[in-house]
């Protein structure tokens, strides 16, 4: 991953986005829909607490 | 999407500016400089927290001001009737103009509207942020920030401060601290781990219970042993179990209540209890037995040792009065101890010491007494606790034997002859014999009731139990291994999760670094640069080091005169130093700014520069700072400042092209605004001479402010080097320019009518050395001694040579009087009817 200085922030985020995207594991969407969304880091950690052990309890259920 | 620059302010009711229905309004040069000169109370300030306040809705110095003082209510003009008004007109590079309305109420609230935007509010959001503004306080703090926020504040001022916000958040959720927190890791590897002990201990057990009915496995395999357990429920109890599971739910106690009948279930239950019973009862045979004479010989020692230090019983209970006592007097500081009886050896014919350090040493030694009483009786209540003294007393003794049962530590401390006056291994001695009878009864309850039994049924609820133990040890292994086996998959997935953030982390954090490298390098080349133009070629280097990972950027200095070793810049500079390259960072970093907003606002920055130094920073902004048409990369700049030793080169840089310059003024209720002209700085000179005030550089200053006018005015196209310069000979620099321009637009034939009226070469050489001879009495350092008429003809030659670029404009529309040519080439102005 390269981000441009000359790019915008906003461009570069699209390329954090894509790379992340890029990793197709089953995570990859949950941080996408958590990491860009507008909330303080704690309140992100909580999101991402409560998202990610639902999808592990998920995972063992199946 | 387009930068945008501040093309216009309104302003009424806001701050110090009361302008009831006739607001101040400022025009600014979207490509350029526009400087605003205000003596101390003339509304300056005033105008730089209008455009935060209406931008950012914050007043920047209540960010410092103690809660009990940030009175919002003083936002609003106080004498102002109605509600503050705050108009700005942004325009972008397409000539699109945003307009922003807010309203300041009496509370400070602030309410924006707008005509342009559907979400003005978001405008303003995302247009900037408190970055582009800057005054002389938070600059200042860039120097002695730490090197997280020195980072923090070039990812801000380039635009990249959501990337902080990301760095933070990955951080968060990938610290190892918080993974375990989080998801409670170390608490699930270490229940696997306990539950695989555990699980071995049980395996065990099954062994030795097997190993009881004649049956040897080499190793646990479950459904082994279910089938031995079926085998016998099949052998035992004739029901064939299919399913071997621990799901079967095998009920040993109704299988065998069902087998040996209701005649035997009572007999079967009290055996049972007596059994427990039994098992209790050889415990605490044990328990007490261990509380043996070596014991109470060691215990009794340690209260002994306790005791050697005072005298008698009596001492300890008056060594509990005296504490008091002591307390008491010390507490009342008012007491003088020299004429206190208590404090007087006199009194006392046995030794030197006063009552008072008698008592004190009394106390010392209860208080020495204490500490060793405190470890002999905790050594005593573990050892109660271990030999379950209290459960036998609880069980067997009277309430004449009970001794350790009623120990507390508040009791009257025990003498020393605790253990001889209680006869304590006596009474031991007389507990394990009443357990001994106790554990004879029991066994012979166990025998008689046995007895009743018929021995094989006796036998064969052994035999069941033994089953159900085995088939209850493989049900726990079971839940064990199933929570090991949950636990083990979760940490599987967690790993898993923590793997890929980690790699994103570890792939945002390097692309990060090597960004703000690239970007740190630059601004450290911009730095030095910009340092050196604000002081001069001094031997000082400043130098911005970023550190290899992370954010942090230490502001250093690679070179202090002969000192070349890195030294921290803050600490060791002066005070104009420290301020110089604070702004020199602020500089170069604003101008990699991706802010939409365009425009950097400063207010009062040159305050702690001598007047050279101030020239050399504005020189910079001109040059470097401000966005031109050489400069497409810099600023728009709005420069406020109160600063006297700038008039001059203010007023003069107001003529030139990319730079408008205003002075306030300020009437009681009105702040109002003037563009400088030089008919307005002839004025001031006039009425300088005429009180015998002036100065001799007031003359050049007029005659530069002139030649600059005209440049700008016909729109010369006079060198760029050469209006940005202010050196001593700018005069004849510039007059020299501007005839080498007319001459070579003569010679280009693209001659109009307005050349018939520009002086020729002659007239033009002799208006200048007429000029230049007068200006020479002060070039030269001369004490002048001209009257006052001579020194009026000085202004009168210098409007004589303005007159030759200026024609009377007399349309009767207009009738504006002399006005400059509008340019060389088309010299009358938009609709004028003159002829020149």
């Amino acid at each position: 991953m390269k981000f441009d200085k000359n790019k915008n922030e906003d461009k570069n985020i699209e390329i954090l986005k894509k790379e992340i995207k890029k990793t197709n594991t089953k995570y990859s969407k949950v941080l996408i829909d958590l990491l860009f969304s507008p909330t303080t880091s704690e309140e992100f950690r909580i999101r991402i607490k409560d998202s990610i052990s639902a999808h592990i309890e998920n995972e063992i259920k199946n | 999407m387009k930068a945008y620059f501040i093309k216009s302010i309104q302003i009424e009711g806001f701050r110090g500016i009361n302008n009831n229905s006739s607001p101040l309004k400022i025009i600014f040069k979207p490509n350029g400089v526009t400087s605003i000169f205000g003596e101390n109370g003339k509304g300056k300030s005033s105008i730089f927290e209008a455009f935060v306040f209406a931008i950012l809705g914050r007043i920047i110095r209540f960010d410092d001001y103690h809660s009990d003082i940030k009175d919002r209510n003083s936002i609003k003009n106080l004498f102002h009737a109605s509600d503050g008004k705050i108009k700005i007109e942004f325009i972008n590079e397409l000539n699109n103009v945003i307009e922003i309305d807010i309203l300041v109420d009496a509370n400070g609230e602030r309410t924006v509207n707008s005509t342009s935007v559907s979400n003005p509010n978001l405008f303003l959001a995302t247009l900037c942020n408190k970055l582009n503004f800057l005054d002389h306080k938070s600059f200042e703090k860039i120097i002695i920030s730490s090197a997280e926020d020195t980072g923090k504040l070039f990812s801000n001022l380039v635009g990249f401060s959501k990337f902080i916000d990301i760095k933070e958040k990955l951080d968060k959720i990938s610290r190892t601290q918080n993974i375990n927190t989080d998801f409670n890791r170390s608490q699930k590897e270490k229940s696997i781990i306990e539950n695989e002990k555990k699980i071995t201990q049980l395996i065990e057990q099954i062994k030795e219970k097997l190993e009881s009915v004649d049956v040897t496995i080499n190793s646990y395999d479950k459904l082994m042993v279910l089938e031995i357990v079926k085998k016998f429920i099949n052998k035992s109890y004739g029901q064939k179990i299919k399913k071997v599971t621990i799901d079967s739910n095998i009920n040993f106690d109704l299988l065998i209540r069902n087998k040996v009948g209701l005649n035997y279930e009572a007999d079967v239950s009290k055996l049972t209890e007596l059994r427990n019973t039994l098992n209790n009862t050889l415990s605490l045979s044990k328990s007490v037995k261990s509380f043996n004479s070596k014991t109470v010989n060691s215990l009794s020692d340690k209260l002994k040792i306790a005791y050697l230090e005072i005298e008698s019983d009596a001492d300890i209970l008056l060594g509990k009065l005296y504490e008091k006592a002591i307390d008491s007097y010390d507490k009342i500081s008012e007491v003088d101890k020299n004429n206190c009886i208590l404090c007087d050896t006199t009194s006392l014919n046995k030794n030197e010491q006063t009552f008072y350090d008698q008592i004190k040493n009394k106390i010392k030694l209860f208080n020495k007494f204490k500490s060793k009483y405190s470890v002999f009786y905790n050594l005593l209540v573990n050892k109660i606790e271990v030999s379950q003294i209290k459960t036998i007393e609880k069980l067997y003794a009277n309430d004449d034997e009970k001794i350790f049962s009623e120990l507390k530590i508040e009791a009257v401390f025990f003498s020393k002859d605790f253990f001889e006056s209680n006869n304590i291994q006596t009474l031991i001695s007389a507990y394990v014999q009443k357990i001994e009878i106790s554990k004879a009864n029991l066994l012979l309850a166990i025998s008689e009731l046995n007895k009743k039994l018929p021995p094989k049924l006796s036998e064969f609820i052994e035999l069941n139990n033994v089953y159900k133990s085995i088939f209850d040890l493989i049900v726990e292994i079971d839940n064990l291994q199933i929570s090991n086996n949950r636990n083990t998959k979760y940490l599987f997935e967690l790993e898993s999760w923590t793997k890929f953030i980690g790699e994103v982390k570890d792939s945002y954090e390097n692309s990060y670094n090597i960004l703000m490298d690239e970007i740190a390098l630059n601004i450290d080349s911009d730095t030095k640069s910009f340092f050196k133009d604000i002081m001069g070629n001094v031997e000082i280097t400043p130098k911005l080091k970023k550190d290899n990972r992370g954010q942090k950027v230490n502001i250093l200095l690679e070179k202090f005169y002969s000192n070349t070793s890195e030294l921290r810049a803050a600490p060791i500079l002066s005070e104009s130093y420290r301020n110089a390259l604070s702004l020199s960072i602020y500089f170069a970093s604003a101008l990699r700014s991706k802010s939409l907003g365009n425009f950097i606002i400063l207010d009062d920055i040159t305050s702690s520069f001598d007047s050279g130094h101030q020239i050399h920073l504005l020189e910079l902004i001109k040059r470097k700072i401000c966005i031109s048409s050489t400069n497409k990369k810099g600023k728009q700049i709005i420069f406020l400042t109160h600063d006297g030793l700038l008039k001059k080169l203010l007023n003069e840089n107001g003529a030139l092209k990319d730079w408008q310059h205003y002075v306030l003024n300020s009437n009681k209720d009105i702040v109002s605004i003037s563009p400088l002209k030089s008919d307005d700085l002839k004025l001031n000179i006039t009425h300088k001479i005429n009180s015998g005030n002036y100065l001799g550089s007031d003359f050049r200053m007029y005659y530069e402010f002139v030649l600059l006018e005209i440049i700008e005015k016909l729109d010369l196209e006079v060198p760029f080097s050469l209006i940005y310069n202010n050196d001593t000979k700018m005069v004849s620099k510039l007059s020299n320019a501007i005839h080498e321009i007319i001459e070579l637009k003569r010679l280009s034939r693209k001659a109009k009518s307005v050349f018939l009226r520009l002086p020729n070469k002659s007239d033009f050489k002799s208006y200048v050395q007429q000029l230049t001879n007068n200006l020479s009495h002060w070039g030269s350092g001369r004490e002048i001694s001209l009257s006052t008429p001579v020194l009026n003809k000085i202004i009168d030659d210098i409007d004589d040579f303005k007159k030759q670029f200026q024609y009377n404009c007399t349309c009767p529309a207009k009738n504006i009087g002399w006005v400059y040519f509008n340019s060389l080439s088309s010299p009358k102005h938009k609709g004028c009817n003159c002829s020149i």
